[in-house]
């Protein structure tokens, strides 16, 4: 009988980490509080009050959540009793258990504790979460819970006995992968696509001040007008300071995003499986059986081309409601990092491309000159009323449209050879794809009535981890490729996911 | 053992020159009235627009919606001889669309579930819709909007069995 077949709570201090959760949610509402409280002049003390009943509230909901939370295992089933209000009971039989990780924010560090997810396959909101364990216990429910959930799928039985016979080779099948230090993530933050981390930032900031508007405005605002010199004439110095700092900014984004991200990473191929795990403040450590994965993406940008390394993505079937974390990163993969993923992954069926086909790139120039149009009116509206010197970036932008447009179209190619499916394009930012043509789910093609008569069009491949498409290719490849995938389909005899 | 032999390109079976089996005609009378409705819904925005002072723009949403339209309802009469499905030994075709042209193959080996419904406006028309669910989420999915309930019960009982030996 193992240590779960009993109802039972977490660890004490799950509490704690009740507490932190509870903490999080209405820390949003609380600041909205002071906000309106300084716009209102509400006596500080009523806000006190407010403030103290809300931590009481916190400190018995939070208790009553652990001491509610319990699981156990019965009949290969695992079942999570919880909530405070509505009492849920929750279900999961071990052959719908896809994966199971463990993960640690910086609460769950501090007190020594670590969450266990299990996610199963298909229906939403049908994963659940322990949040609470002592290192060896999660570490332990988790070994058990993969063990279960593989004896009950017979068909993996049988590749485990099949590898049972090799297993002198096992040990040494445990290989390091990629082992970040502080040194390759600086590499990484500082060749990060800054401006996407900038303009991430402004609209998560400008979306949560949101929030706060009114206040902003009586508070901050004249303040800042202060310091802004008089009238709305275009200044070149003021821009170009905003300029800068705006990049500074980013770059100090990326680098504390790859460092909270990727710190202390490490990825491990064993056996059938790749390992990941990293993170600095929320540490998280994953599992992902081979024949899960659909399909690798190599990500990468001019700078980092140079210095020869990539992002690997990993996409993994997973249940429809878990979207958000469909792929894995492994970054700053080198050459041989990215041939030793693929071998893992599909070893002995990748070869050199026998069939390599480009997309028409005076069809992507067409496209972005139409689509660099649609922002003109509002653009030649703006430098109307603003200034007449504006007409020169909005030209520069259209003729970087039309520029970029062009060279990303040269870079389109699908290329195939017996078994995999390799899409490359992208001229900054390159990035190649590679299906194993067996996963495909369905294909398609798609043209419009222009198109047609150009004899072009646009090819999509769906897999379990989303649908991938490329355009303007000629019309007769891309039947050509839904042809030749179709027969690599029907000929598949193993398994998908 | 798996075999794993070279395919030949041109050996191939085309989807591109099939015998596709089209839908009841009273589909296009089916199609006049569903996507007329829809297009109601993006009248709101304009509406709204004449009544909060912008006659205008309002004028000018609304010339746009009457071209949407006429394109709709030109496109559900073009499109009506090029929709339909074809059924071949591992996979079943799809196509639709004149404007936007598409076509979907779905092999039978990764088809997880399909589903008959019919909705009020269905029911009026005596038409059946089909679905058909792969594990490629919902822009994977297929849906054939109306077939006569006969043939979709067939059609249905095929995919099922196919997809079971497949």
């Amino acid at each position: 009988m193992s240590e779960f077949s009993q109802p039972q709570r977490q660890s004490a201090m799950g509490f704690v980490i009740y507490i932190g959760r509870n903490i999080r949610t209405i820390i949003s509402l609380l600041l909205s509080f002071f906000a309106f409280g300084a716009l209102q002049s509400i006596a500080f003390i009523f806000i006190g009050l407010l403030v103290i009943l809300g931590v009481i509230v916190v400190l018995i909901f939070s208790y009553l959540q652990y001491e509610f939370f319990t699981f156990q295992i019965e009949n290969d089933e695992l079942i999570v009793n919880e909530g405070v209000v509505f009492r849920e009971r929750k279900v999961i039989p071990f052959h719908r258990i896809q994966t199971v990780h463990l993960h640690q924010n910086l609460l769950q560090r501090i007190t020594q504790l670590v969450g266990v997810k299990v996610d199963t396959a298909g229906s939403k909101g049908k994963e659940l979460e322990i949040p609470a364990l002592r290192r060896k216990k999660a570490e332990a429910l988790r070994d058990l819970l993969r063990e279960k959930s593989t004896q009950t799928i017979t068909d993996e039985k049988i590749a485990l006995e099949g590898q049972a016979s090799t297993a002198d080779d096992q040990n040494q099948e445990q290989q390091q992968l990629v082992k970040l230090h502080l040194g390759n993530l600086f590499v990484l933050g500082i060749t990060e696509n800054h401006l996407r981390s900038g303009f991430l930032a402004m609209a998560f900031v400008f979306g949560y001040f949101q929030q706060y508007a009114d206040f902003v405005q009586k508070y901050i605002q004249p303040k800042v007008e202060a310091f802004l010199p008089e009238g709305s004439e275009v200044n070149i110095p003021l821009i170009l300071g905003a300029i800068i700092v705006f990049l500074m900014g980013s770059i100090l984004i990326s680098m504390i995003r790859v460092i909270l991200k990727f710190y202390g990473f490490e990825a491990r191929l064993i056996e059938n499986f790749i390992q990941i795990q990293s993170g600095l403040l929320r540490r998280n450590q994953y599992r992902i059986p081979s024949k899960k994965v659909q399909f690798i993406e190599l990500h990468t940008n001019f700078i980092r081309r140079r210095l020869g390394f990539a992002t690997a993505k990993i996409y993994q079937a997973q249940s429809a409601s878990s979207d958000t974390n469909q792929s894995l990163e492994i970054p700053a993969c080198y050459a041989h990092h990215q041939q030793a993923i693929k071998q893992h992954l599909y070893s002995g069926i990748i070869e050199a491309p026998t069939i390599n086909v480009k997309a028409d790139a005076i069809a992507y120039l067409r496209f972005g000159a139409l689509m660099g149009l649609l922002p003109m009116p509002f653009l030649i509206w703006a430098a109307i009323d603003l200034s007449f010197y504006l007409y020169i970036p909005v030209a520069i932008f259209y003729l970087y449209v039309l520029y970029s447009s062009w060279r990303y179209g040269k870079t389109v190619t699908v290329s195939i050879n017996e078994e995999m499916l390799i899409i490359s394009r992208g001229w900054l930012f390159p990035s190649t794809i590679i299906i194993p043509m067996y996963k495909a789910q369905s294909l398609a093609i798609s043209q419009n009535i222009f198109l047609k008569r150009r004899k072009l069009a646009h090819f999509i491949i769906h897999t379990a981890s989303g649908r991938r498409s490329v355009r303007f290719l000629p019309e007769a490849i891309v039947y050509e490729l839904i042809n030749y995938q179709l027969a690599k389909v029907e000929l598949y005899r193993g398994e998908l996911m | 053992m798996i075999e794993n032999l070279p395919v030949d390109i041109s050996s191939l079976p085309q989807m591109e020159t099939l015998e596709y089996q089209k839908h009841p005609k009273r589909i296009i009378t089916f199609f006049l009235i569903n996507r007329t409705i829809g297009a109601l819904f993006l009248l709101i925005p304009v509406i709204i627009l004449y009544f909060t002072n912008n006659p205008f723009i309002a004028a000018i949403g609304f010339g746009l919606w009457i071209l949407y339209l006429i394109l709709v309802i030109i496109n559900i009469f073009k499109e009506y001889s090029r929709r339909g499905y074809a059924l071949r030994q591992h996979d079943i075709v799809y196509r639709k669309g004149w404007i936007f042209f598409s076509s979907i193959v779905i092999p039978f080996g990764r088809i997880q579930h399909t589903e008959l419904s019919e909705g009020p406006l269905n029911r009026m028309f005596k038409l059946t819709s089909l679905k058909i669910y792969t594990a490629g989420g919902s822009t994977s999915d297929l849906t054939i909007p109306g077939l006569e309930h006969e043939e979709a019960q067939r059609l249905r009982q095929f995919i099922t069995e196919k997809s079971a030996n497949a």
